[in-house]
């Protein structure tokens, strides 16, 4: 669908509807929803809605940005200290590399 | 062929057909469909080719049968895709969103015989670029380490052969001129039949000669399609 | 005018070609030349890995022949193309120089290759100098290793003073052995043809290179991959390893009665002697070593003294004591610490043997009256009978053995002395003797003289076997004379013969209680079809006698003899069980062909092939560690063998030209350039064409 086509009220429906459905342990909605709406929150002229969109917009990039160091952080840890953990790590995968430790 | 022969190989042949697909087929779908089409209707020469050659069982051995009839089939339907073409103008006409399609009849020419070369080339190419897979290159049991540079030059000749081929005879048709019809057919077997030199290891015998061929190919479908030295000299100086 | 000339050479070509037929061919096929041989590979204790793999891929190295070692020398100094692969004789194989390509890493060395060039070997043993090491008898609990050998102090004292131990070593790199010329051939070559000049530019040139495939799935340790293969998550149900497993083969002199109440008769009154030795043999080498020396000397007096045995005492009343029984036990896998003995001893600690299928009554350590063990007889003519501690019976036993073997009349030549103490072979005894030290073992077992134990090149050359193929019977008793002009007297099957007579002798008296009087004595041509069928051939009269008539003839090849693991081909274990059940059985005339199915009768086929029925009395009990059986067994304990073997796709070779670096950048610079080259050249034009196009031809004005 187009964005720019829809009704301000919808946009705002919208953006919090994705916004929300992020905390369902989603961050990828969240990257969508500041994709999807950042020419809406910062470089379309002001209209009403737009103050609250900006605000989903930026609460869903912090959100985003918490995933992403946290994620990138666990994978960095699991994958140095695989072999040390063993069977704990084998434990926590699903692939397990064949012919080393 | 190791990963870095693999990529070259692929560049050097696919490359210049990659590079005509991006800036002068990709923006226009009629266009795409007609590349399409085209190389489908390569894919069925080949079929009948490889039908006739399972059913010659005595001849399924001489390389030269199979060359010469497989030629024979893929200039009839470039005449097949010719008459298609020509016959569904009017349509393409009213859907193409770029009328030049329409308007320059050397644009459905060169559009369905780069089709032709790409598939073609694909079919030549595809089955050494399978064997690269693995660590080693030629040369163990004779062959040389330039096997795989030539084949890639090779195809891209093909490539460009069969888009001046196209050029060429869709013209010829559209004009009766028989020389150039004649000519069409006489070279895609010389060149087709070149190749059977590679066996014997005479890649400069064989990748030479097609150079020159295309080269001079090339040369006629620019004139065919409205080129002139006058009109060389404007590009080159940018006026 | 052109055409006409295009046609003529078209006409030309169409000639030359149609004379020659073309074959098809496939780029790889002429890339590639694939080289036979056998790999090294992984197997996995509860501490460590050893063996060999390659990467995933596939290891590749440049060849280099090893001639001396200055070419070693050469490859780990400055190599100018690495990583190589050299191409190694035996006699370089040792384990300092196999220790410096293991330290070189495989960015130096990547694939070693041995070839089969024996013409400089003194010896080839991949052994521990302390074969079963952390597994024999212990003296006390708190030690690791066995008490038997000491490996830190006078290698001359030890059980394989040869023994180099690199099949207890890992290796960073696959490790493939070339047996056949034709191979090794092509590799010299190869060798000769592209790399054996100007060792500066091998840098800037396409070299001769092989590619091992022999990537191994399971790594660190038999904990870890069995705890992988039994994974839950492991949803795709990939084994990492399999325990090695095989099969014992045991069988009495006299049937056993079957006892429906399985449970209650457990000790009974029953007594054993039990004969054993070990069935199977190991190499570094997957499908190699057929082990002549080190354990197949033992099982061929094993059968030879079990079919004596059976000849001189054909029914339980002629012995002094009608409860007793011998039970002849052949142990499956016992190059990896005792596999099958321990299993054995285990299955008896737990009353579980025989298994309750058999319908016998489970026989435990109390029912055994003693246990003589036949180890290595490396040298048949020079035996020493190692026990614990000085005991009557050892004494007894000794002097019995020793009256046969220095008997004027026998004229055996045979010097059996006494060994007292802790010195005792790595042989299935130790396993008796870790359970119970007191139990009563004795052993059998020469001064160890064989250089190449557990090796591939324990061969029927080892042994200086060479196949009398005399086509008389050999199911008979032979008379002391009788073949002598069919083997000389220092031949392998003589001294077998004169080994298993005293055997069979001494025991004879002491079944029966009176002494050996006779002058039939055990028959060499036995011993030799025996080697002929393990050494040789599967296809062999013995194996065929001892099958049932329409059964399909062996293998050219003889039995694989290394353990294996579950699904393995258990070849060995098959042809003994069939072999020991033909030579203990007695022949049932009054049993036709029809009701003979059920075991313990067994159609055989006989000498002649007619077929006969037979009662038997032999089986098979599983030789699996008791370690995969133990729930939450501590795989550091070192209590029983945890041996594994790795699994894997594909062991191969392969030999092919590797570019040089120089070659793959020229191509792909070549390839890059042209690529940028066109797609500037094409966007020009495209942008400009009307320019290039302008007059348009009359045609498409209309």
């Amino acid at each position: 669908m187009d964005i720019s086509k829809a009704p301000n009220p919808r946009k705002l429906q919208l953006c919090r509807t994705y916004f929300m459905t992020g905390f369902a342990l989603l961050p990828f909605v969240w990257a969508i929803n500041v994709c999807w709406f950042c020419e809406e929150a910062f470089r379309k002229p002001p209209y009403p809605e737009q103050a609250q969109i900006k605000r989903y917009v930026i609460y869903s990039a912090i959100g985003t940005l918490v995933w992403t160091i946290a994620l990138i952080s666990w994978i960095i840890i699991f994958q140095t200290n695989r072999a040390a953990w063993g069977a704990t790590a084998d434990y926590m995968s699903f692939i397990i590399p064949l012919g080393s430790a | 062929m190791t990963l870095p022969e693999f990529f070259g190989c692929t560049f050097i042949a696919f490359g210049p057909p990659f590079a005509l697909f991006v800036f002068s087929i990709a923006n226009d779908p009629v266009r795409i469909i007609i590349l399409i089409a085209a190389a489908f209707f390569w894919l069925l020469s080949l079929l009948l080719s490889s039908l006739l050659w399972f059913a010659a069982v005595p001849l399924r051995d001489v390389l030269v049968f199979g060359v010469v009839f497989s030629v024979l089939f893929q200039e009839c339907f470039r005449y097949i895709i010719y008459r298609i073409l020509r016959s569904t103008e009017q349509g393409l006409h009213a859907v193409a969103e770029d009328t030049r399609v329409t308007e320059n009849k050397h644009i459905l020419a060169y559009v369905s015989g780069l089709g032709f070369g790409i598939i073609s080339a694909m079919f030549a190419l595809v089955n050494v670029l399978a064997d690269m897979s693995g660590p080693g290159t030629m040369g163990l049991k004779g062959g040389s380490e330039f096997f795989f540079i030539t084949s890639a030059a090779q195809a891209l000749s093909i490539v460009l052969l069969h888009t001046f081929w196209s050029i060429i005879f869709f013209n010829a048709f559209d004009t009766n001129n028989y020389v150039h019809i004649g000519y069409v057919v006489g070279t895609h077997l010389f060149v087709s039949l070149l190749t059977l030199l590679n066996a014997d290891g005479y890649y400069w015998a064989t990748l030479l000669p097609n150079y020159i061929v295309t080269v001079l190919t090339g040369a006629i479908a620019f004139k065919v399609a409205g080129g002139t030295g006058r009109s060389i000299k404007r590009f080159i100086m940018c006026r | 005018m052109a055409p006409q000339k295009k046609a003529a050479a078209i006409w030309l070509l169409l000639f030359l070609q149609s004379t020659a037929t073309v074959f098809s061919e496939r780029t790889r096929d002429k890339m590639y030349e694939p080289i036979l041989g056998a790999s090294c590979f992984r197997r996995l204790n509860g501490t460590h890995q050893t063996g060999c793999s390659s990467t995933y891929s596939g290891s590749v190295g440049v060849l280099h022949l090893v001639n001396v070692d200055a070419d070693l020398e050469f490859l780990l100094n400055s190599p100018p193309s690495p990583p190589y692969a050299p191409l190694i004789r035996p006699h370089l194989f040792t384990r300092a120089n196999l220790l410096r390509l293991k330290e070189a890493g495989p960015k130096i060395i990547s694939v070693v290759l041995l070839i089969n060039r024996t013409d400089k070997m003194k010896q080839f043993s991949h052994e521990l100098n302390c074969p079963n090491q952390y597994s024999g008898l212990k003296l006390n609990r708190s030690m690791s290793e066995t008490a038997t050998c000491d490996a830190s102090g006078n290698v001359a004292n030890t059980w394989n003073r040869w023994g180099t131990g690199l099949l207890h070593e890992d290796f960073p790199f696959p490790i493939y052995y070339i047996g056949e010329d034709k191979d090794i051939f092509k590799l010299e070559d190869c060798f000769e043809k592209f790399n054996n000049f100007n060792y500066e530019s091998h840098a800037l040139r396409s070299l001769c290179a092989v590619e091992v495939k022999a990537f191994m799935s399971a790594a660190v340790n038999s904990e870890v991959c069995i705890r992988r293969t039994n994974f839950i998550n492991n949803l795709g149900g990939s084994r990492y390893c399999d325990p090695m497993e095989g099969r014992n083969v045991y069988a009495t002199l006299y049937p056993r009665n079957a006892s429906e109440n399985v449970e209650v008769n457990v000790a009974g009154s029953e007594k054993f002697i039990i004969v054993s030795c070990r069935l199977d043999t190991t190499s570094m080498f997957d499908g190699l070593g057929m082990g002549a020396m080190g354990s197949l000397v033992g099982l061929a007096i094993l059968t030879q003294v079990a079919h004596m045995l059976r000849l001189l005492l054909p029914s339980p009343g002629a012995l002094s004591d009608r409860q007793r029984n011998v039970l002849f036990v052949v142990f499956d896998g016992e190059s990896y610490d005792y596999i099958g003995s321990q299993r054995f001893v285990y299955d008896m600690e737990h009353l579980a043997f025989p298994s309750p299928s058999t319908h016998t009554a489970p026989i435990s350590l109390e029912n055994i009256e003693f246990i003589l063990d036949i180890g290595a007889l490396d040298d048949v003519a020079n035996i020493k009978l190692h026990t614990l501690t000085s005991t009557p019976l050892a004494n007894q036993l000794l002097q019995q053995l020793n009256r046969y073997a220095k008997s004027p009349r026998y004229n055996f030549t045979v010097n059996i002395e006494s060994n007292v103490g802790y010195h005792i072979p790595p042989t299935s005894a130790q396993s008796f003797l870790r359970y119970d030290p007191k139990l009563p073992v004795l052993i059998l077992n020469s001064v160890p003289s064989n250089r190449y134990y557990h090796s591939i090149y324990d061969d029927l050359e080892n042994v200086e076997f060479t196949y009398a193929n005399a086509s008389k019977d050999y199911t008979t008793l032979a008379d002391i004379g009788d073949t002598a002009n069919i083997f000389n007297s220092s031949a392998l099957q003589m001294g077998v013969r004169n080994v298993s007579s005293i055997v069979a002798m001494t025991l004879y008296e002491i079944l029966s209680g009176k002494q050996y009087q006779g002058s039939l004595v055990a028959n060499p041509l036995l011993a030799d079809e025996f080697f002929y069928c393990f050494l040789q051939s599967s296809d062999c009269p013995l194996f065929k006698a001892a099958s049932s008539p329409n059964s399909p003839a062996g293998p050219q090849q003889p039995p694989m003899r290394y353990i294996s693991v579950q699904g393995g081909s258990q070849e060995s274990s098959g042809w003994t069980y069939r072999m020991l059940g033909y030579l203990l059985s007695h022949p049932q005339p009054a049993v036709s062909k029809e009701n003979c199915t059920q075991l313990p009768l067994f159609f055989f086929a006989g000498l002649n092939g007619t077929g006969e029925c037979r009662l038997t009395t032999q089986n098979y009990t599983h030789a699996l560690s008791p370690a995969f059986l133990i729930d939450n067994y501590d795989w550091r304990s070192g209590d029983y063998s945890t041996w594994t073997e790795s699994t894997w796709s594909l062991l191969s070779a392969r030999i092919f030209l590797r570019p040089s670096n120089v070659h793959e950048i020229t191509t792909l610079s070549i390839g890059i350039v042209v690529f940028i080259i066109s797609f500037c050249l094409i966007y020009i034009i495209s942008s400009r064409w009307e320019v290039l196009f302008e007059d348009v031809p009359a045609s498409n004005a209309a």
